[in-house]
């Protein structure tokens, strides 16, 4: 490695080492500077020591919240992009599709949290039902706007080839309609969070939500900052692991 | 080697006959084509030229076996083509390759979906990149070649599985003149090697004289066949085709074609 990539790497660690320390600094002004009481804002410091003694109890609740959010995701894409593909294909499954989406997508999805906890009782599938509903839409929308995309002409090219439909979908649509499917599913992580999290709050017993709401009750408010932290960081995975197999499947585009 | 694709070697040496027997097209109310005859020799290099809108694709997508005309047949080698024609390589004027694919990979699909022996394809992929001026394009993406290395990579998948027909519509129209020039003689090169039928689509006269054995001017729609040229000039043509007087000749004619048609409107 040379200088140059060097000083190249700590430049580029400098702007976000310079904004999380100015966030501790600006933190610990408002605490010192208003008296604000420490069982409203702790300290840094408390949340550090917080974090480092319930770090088994916010692994496991992590852990938790992302079982729930990795299955409602996984069943999301499954039911989205094939029925994405049917929406565009057949224009009869269009008619009977979208007046049935366009009210679930208005239904706002945290109020169907209850009634799907009643529905499907306490454990993975309710929490995880609602995260699908929240990614959902999404991952559907950006599919289908990146099936309708794809160049009609290139299937004269492939019909001269004497391409099936089988070997047209898998050549040309789905890799086609990759980097929008991708899109959808990226905007979908956040909601995917928010719903597993909400879906914690009204009936769980464990999970990130889950402990929020249970440090909050109780006013210990490091744990429940460390927590938040926590639900961030779940956030923070989600989407680098779907910037890694973007890259990984989708070695054409410019990746950023 | 294994022969599960519509591509043989004895069918690869020429090309096939191709007939458009009273061939229209309408859409709807709309008369936009014919009725049309056109008649092809197997190995012969034929070109369409005619104003925009004259119906000129619609020939060649239903020479194709991609549109079905509203009245006529085509016949190719003598049999009614009731179905996309598969023993053919097309270009548009678009590139039209996968931005998911790289450059020879793209070319490659043609022996994925023909289930052709991959070694033996890839092999003769890569000859047609050393012939198109390809040489490193191979395992670059479309979005990173220049428009005219992107349509010489279409060429090539064209050509790949050595079909005996060729169908272009406007192939060199996204170009640049420099550019067009020389893939134009690079093309007369494959086809004097390859002898498939071609079938070419263009507005440009210098294109239409400069590649073709027969020259069939359109008029505006619905597109008919006026007048048919043959041009007899030597082969390779050169670069710059006002060496030859014939050439002149030619374009002299098929501009009073167009003139006497109202396509130009000189004064």
């Amino acid at each position: 490695m040379t200088m140059k990539q060097v000083w190249t790497i700590v430049l580029n660690l400098f702007g976000p080492v310079a904004t999380v320390i100015a966030v501790l600094a600006i933190w610990k002004c408002i605490e010192q500077g208003w008296h604000i009481p420490r069982y409203l804002l702790p300290t840094p410091s408390e949340v550090y020591a917080a974090t480092v003694a319930n770090v088994g109890a916010l692994w496991r609740n992590t852990a938790a919240t992302m079982e729930i959010i990795v299955f409602g995701f996984v069943v999301s894409v499954v039911v989205a992009v094939p029925l994405a593909f049917l929406i565009v294909t057949f224009h009869f499954f269009e008619r009977l599709c979208y007046p049935l989406i366009i009210i679930l997508q208005f239904i706002p999805k945290t109020i169907v949290a209850p009634l799907l906890l009643v529905w499907l009782g306490i454990g993975v599938l309710p929490k995880s039902a609602l995260v699908m509903l929240m990614t959902f839409f999404p991952i559907l929308l950006e599919s289908i706007s990146g099936f309708r995309l794809i160049d009609k002409r290139i299937f004269y090219i492939t019909q001269s080839m004497g391409a099936s439909r089988a070997e047209e979908f898998f050549f040309v649509r789905i890799p086609g309609a990759m980097p929008s499917i991708f899109a959808g599913m990226k905007t979908a992580t956040v909601y995917a969070v928010t719903g597993a999290i909400t879906a914690e709050f009204i009936g769980s017993n464990e999970g990130i939500g889950y402990m929020i709401l249970q440090a909050s009750g109780d006013l210990d408010m490091p744990l429940t900052l460390a927590a938040v932290i926590a639900s961030a960081l779940l956030g923070v995975i989600l989407s680098a692991a779907m910037l890694a197999s973007e890259k990984l499947l989708m070695p054409w585009m410019e990746h950023r | 080697m294994d022969g599960t694709g519509t591509t043989t070697q004895a069918t690869a040496v020429a090309g096939a006959s191709i007939r458009l027997e009273g061939v229209t097209k309408s859409f709807g109310e709309n008369m936009a084509l014919g009725p049309i005859d056109v008649a092809m020799e197997p190995g012969e290099f034929v070109t369409v030229i005619g104003p925009s809108g004259c119906g000129k694709s619609t020939t060649m997508l239903i020479a194709a076996g991609l549109l079905a005309p509203t009245a006529g047949v085509v016949k190719v080698d003598g049999r009614v083509l009731d179905r996309p024609m598969t023993d053919v390589g097309i270009v548009f004027q678009d590139h039209l390759l996968l931005e998911f694919r790289t450059a020879l990979s793209n070319v490659l699909l043609q022996q994925q979906i023909r289930h052709l022996p991959r070694q033996q394809i890839e092999t003769r992929a890569r000859d047609l990149f050393a012939q198109l001026g390809l040489n490193g394009a191979e395992k670059r993406y479309p979005r990173q070649l220049s428009g005219g290395m992107r349509q010489r990579v279409s060429i090539a998948r064209a050509l790949v599985h050595n079909p005996s027909i060729l169908l272009m519509d406007e192939p060199f129209g996204a170009l640049d003149a420099i550019t067009r020039t020389q893939i134009r003689h690079d093309l007369e090169l494959l086809w004097l090697e390859r002898r498939m039928s071609v079938l070419f689509i263009t507005h440009s006269i210098e294109e239409a004289v400069g590649l073709s054995d027969r020259v069939l001017v359109m008029s505006q729609s619905p597109g008919r066949i006026v007048e048919e040229i043959r041009i007899d000039l030597p082969r390779p043509r050169p670069a710059h085709l006002g060496e030859y007087p014939q050439f002149a000749a030619h374009a002299d004619r098929i501009y009073s074609i167009f003139e006497k048609l109202g396509v130009y409107k000189f004064k």
